[in-house]
């Protein structure tokens, strides 16, 4: 990750090295033109006139320091000194309004020469076309300016010569200065914009580290914006608000640029926590208010030393901050962010420095700061910074993701598990609870059958039938345990039938016949498995009773249904029995049972008839 | 006179069977045996001759449904009978999903055995209420799953086999009715009575059941075999 950012930066300086050249390329100056060193002028400053002779470039501001007024420059040349035709005017800078006549005639007029503090067209330079039948042997250039105090106003200088080499010249410079500026200025919009998204957009510590915002994006925004707004200044012709309030606007800009980008180093090298800090940004702020009074005052009400003050002071700020700054990031414990802003700190401190020696002492074509150009590479540290900054914060948040995601996961495993382990122990509770329910059936069942058939076989006198009956008897059982084990809960249906698949053929060899007049019943839904066997050991009980006591010839039996209740009948034509005489352990035992159910046991009997009916109310 | 062989491990079961068969004059013991192994090793000879197969399932060296198989490969026209200790549901619907066509209890009486044999060669299987509506609910459950397996269909060439699954073993009404009353414990008789037709109509129907059932449980084989690619 950290070699791909620095492959990034290189190509990024690769870039901003290649827009620098194309810039600064200039077209070598060819002969047979004129170029103007002096001029004339004739200045008017409230109705009061003066006549001077100045050099080029003229700058008004220094020659009528804090007055507003208009001039006209006079400036003369010959055509022999020209080569052929067609030739042109160039101005690199002229302003703040224009009015240029030849001979007499107007050439080309800019901006309002009535209005102080209109329109300024020092902005950009200018390339007029002279036409050939104007120019004469001896030639009279009469160049009138508007002159807004502090904006400044003047002539930088001004070529006659051949239209194609000055068309180069002007294009040269027009491509160094408003294309170049323009460049800047979408470049530091971008990386402002790209800071306030990814404040916008980023993803916060999870951790609960930090739950705020990282201001860092903000002030690298902010920063970004504030310049773009000064870069764009030395463009702008015809600003929204009149001069002097609209120079309030850059110089404003200009220091919240510096502190904004001083606060952007304090959070990248973490002095946020420091001490001094909040000192830092009070007077700061401090600074900035005063900006807000003093800065309108100096250039508004003409008192320029309040604005020099004021930059003095946020100057000497600024640079003690650099040096503090610098000497913390290549010392011990400085890391790569802070190394690459403090360079890019000197090097703007550089053009700085340059800028004014040069402003201050050549008459150069321009009066356009380096440090404009120059901060493209502050930009592209912090636009650097702030990335990977963004980066390192996804990143952490990303890792937080995974931790949590197989924390989840881990969780679910161990819940899967659990789930698992209780199945398991659900299944074998099941499984004892069948163990236990056949055990129970062998030891009442088949068990005490046995047990009966061995008696009765060890006591000698048993008959034969007898000993036959207790057997038959037990596996008549032994088959109904097993059939028991898949009988659908609730359904008397399924119970009547099995009883009678299994009883069918004792009783008919007993001769004993079967009357089936059996209705669908609906299931009984309280009922499970247990309950239904129990009903299942009622009707054969019942009919084991018949089979063995009743000397029947028929057992009818009958299953109805109403809204209330489920009636099963079973009546038989034996010889009947007492119901009400003691000792009918059978009868008990279905008594037991029916209260299990929730069932009720109904027992009549009388010699050629006996009704049992068992009725299970629904609810 | 119909050719019998049995198959069972417990002595005492054998000769009763063997006597059982011996004893009516409509049946022929073809042979009696204790081992799948002796069982399939005669088969493989005579089952051509063979007209009824009675087995137990659960013999020293395997399983009665193996023979079961065997016969049907080798002779489709020999009808298998299974000896079942309770005639409980788990052990008859496997053993006539594997080709049986009825089955025996172990404690029934002498008459009894020849006569389901003679049965079942007239065209009559015995049925429990528990089986009928475990095979009622098993083929309801089969046309619910072979309606929505139709368009999962796995091949071209297979396109036809689901829809033949749930035309072919489907039940046809009268099947249906005459498995939800023995469900709910009525007689033969008394559904013949109930529904004006004979015995053995009855009884037919619960014959051709069980061979539905049997190719029930191949056509899924086939079929989960050919989803899961092995066929």
């Amino acid at each position: 990750m950290r070699t791909l950012a620095a492959r990034n930066m290189l190509r990024l300086c690769l870039l901003a090295g290649w827009m620098w050249c194309c810039m600064a390329g200039m077209v070598p100056v060819a002969a047979q033109e004129v170029r103007f060193e002096n001029a004339t002028i004739i200045a008017s400053i409230d109705g009061t006139r003066s006549h001077d002779v100045v050099t080029l470039p003229f700058r008004w501001d220094l020659q009528y320091p804090g007055r507003s007024g208009t001039a006209t420059l006079e400036l003369e040349f010959m055509q022999a000194q020209l080569g052929p035709a067609p030739w042109g005017l160039y101005l690199p800078k002229v302003g703040s309004a224009y009015v240029i006549t030849l001979n007499g005639e107007v050439l080309e007029r800019d901006g309002d020469m009535g209005t102080f503090g209109g329109g300024d067209t020092g902005k950009s330079p200018r390339l007029l076309a002279i036409p050939t039948g104007l120019v004469k042997a001896h030639n009279l250039l009469h160049i009138q300016l508007r002159a807004d105090s502090g904006r400044k106003p003047g002539l930088s200088a001004a070529v006659v010569g051949a239209w194609s080499q000055l068309q180069a010249e002007y294009w040269s410079y027009w491509r160094f200065r408003t294309l170049g500026l323009i460049a800047v200025v979408v470049f530091s919009l971008l990386i402002g914009t790209l800071c306030l998204s990814l404040w916008l957009t980023q993803p916060g510590y999870p951790g609960g580290l930090e739950e705020r915002r990282d201001p860092l994006y903000l002030f690298s925004a902010l920063a970004e914006w504030c310049w773009a707004l000064r870069v764009a200044d030395a463009l702008i012709e015809t600003p929204p608000l009149p001069w002097p309030l609209w120079g309030v606007v850059p110089v404003l800009a200009l220091g919240a640029w510096g502190c904004l980008t001083a606060l952007f180093c304090m959070e990248v090298v973490r002095w946020r926590h420091a001490r001094w800090a909040p000192e830092l940004r009070r007077w700061m702020a401090c600074l900035m208010g005063a900006g807000v009074v003093m800065v309108p005052w100096g250039l508004v009400w003409g008192v320029p030393v309040l604005v020099t003050v004021w930059y003095a002071l946020m100057g000497l700020t600024f640079l003690m901050f650099s040096m503090v700054f610098t000497r913390r990031s290549f010392g011990q414990g400085g890391t790569v962010a802070g190394r690459l802003l403090a360079g890019a700190v000197l090097l703007n401190a550089a053009t700085g420095l340059g800028d004014l020696v040069r402003l201050r002492t050549s008459a150069g074509s321009g009066d356009v700061s380096s440090l404009y150009y120059s901060s493209v590479l502050f930009g592209l540290v912090m636009g650097y910074v702030v990335i990977s900054r963004f980066r390192s914060v996804s990143a952490r948040a990303r890792e937080l993701l995974q931790t949590l995601e197989q924390r989840v996961h881990d969780k679910e495993a161990a819940l899967r598990e659990s789930y698992v382990q209780l199945e398991a122990q659900s299944r074998e509770q099941a499984r004892v609870a069948e163990r236990t329910r056949i055990l129970r059936d062998m030891h009442d069942g088949v068990g005490s059958h046995i047990s009966a058939a061995i008696r009765q076989l060890q006591s000698g006198v048993a008959p034969k039938e007898a000993v036959l009956q207790t057997l038959q008897e037990s596996m008549d059982q032994l088959k109904l345990s097993i059939d028991s084990m898949h009988l659908p809960a609730g359904d008397i249906n399924a119970v009547l039938a099995n009883v009678r698949y299994r009883m069918e053929p004792r009783l008919l060899s007993s001769g004993i016949r079967v009357a089936w007049d059996v209705d669908v019943l609906a299931p009984v839904v309280r009922w499970d498995e247990k309950a239904t066997r129990q009903l299942q050991f009622m009707v054969y009980e019942c009919i084991s009773n018949v089979l063995q006591h009743a000397q029947a010839s028929e057992i009818r039996i009958t299953a109805r249904e109403d809204a209330r209740m489920a009636v099963v009948t079973l009546a038989d034509n034996g010889r009947g029995f007492d119901v009400q005489a003691e000792g009918q352990r059978g009868l008990l035992a279905m008594r037991h049972r029916a209260q299990a159910l929730g069932a009720q046991l109904d027992v009549r009997s009388r010699p050629g008839e006996t009704i049992v009916e068992i009725t299970v109310p629904w609810g | 006179m119909w050719r019998v062989l049995i198959v069972e491990d417990d002595p005492p079961t054998r000769e009763f069977f063997a006597r059982s068969v011996a004893g009516c004059a409509e049946l022929q013991l073809a042979a009696a045996f204790a081992t799948v192994a002796d069982a399939k090793a005669w088969l493989l000879q005579h089952a051509p001759s063979l007209d009824v197969l009675l087995t137990d399932l659960g013999l020293p060296d395997g399983s009665g449904l193996e023979l079961i198989r065997l016969v049907g490969s080798l002779n489709p026209t020999c009808e298998p009978l299974v000896i079942s200790m309770f005639g409980d549901e788990d052990n008859v619907l496997a053993s006539i999903e594997a080709g049986a066509l009825g089955y025996i209890h172990k404690d029934s009486t002498p008459m009894d055995v020849a006569q389901t044999i003679l049965d079942m060669r007239a065209g009559a299987s015995p049925i429990s209420p528990m089986i009928a509506r475990r095979v009622l609910s098993r083929f309801r459950g089969a046309r619910e799953d072979a309606v929505p397996n139709m368009p999962a269909a796995p091949t071209e060439s297979s396109q036809g086999a689901p829809e033949s699954i749930a035309i072919e073993v489907a039940l046809t009404p009268s099947e249906q009715e005459v498995l939800g009353l023995i469900a709910r414990g009525f007689s033969y008789a008394e559904i013949a009575r109930l529904r004006s037709s004979s015995v053995h109509t009855v009884q037919t129907h619960i014959k051709k059941l069980y061979a539905k059932l049997s190719v029930n449980s191949k056509n899924a084989a086939v079929f989960e075999a050919t989803r899961m690619g092995l066929l």
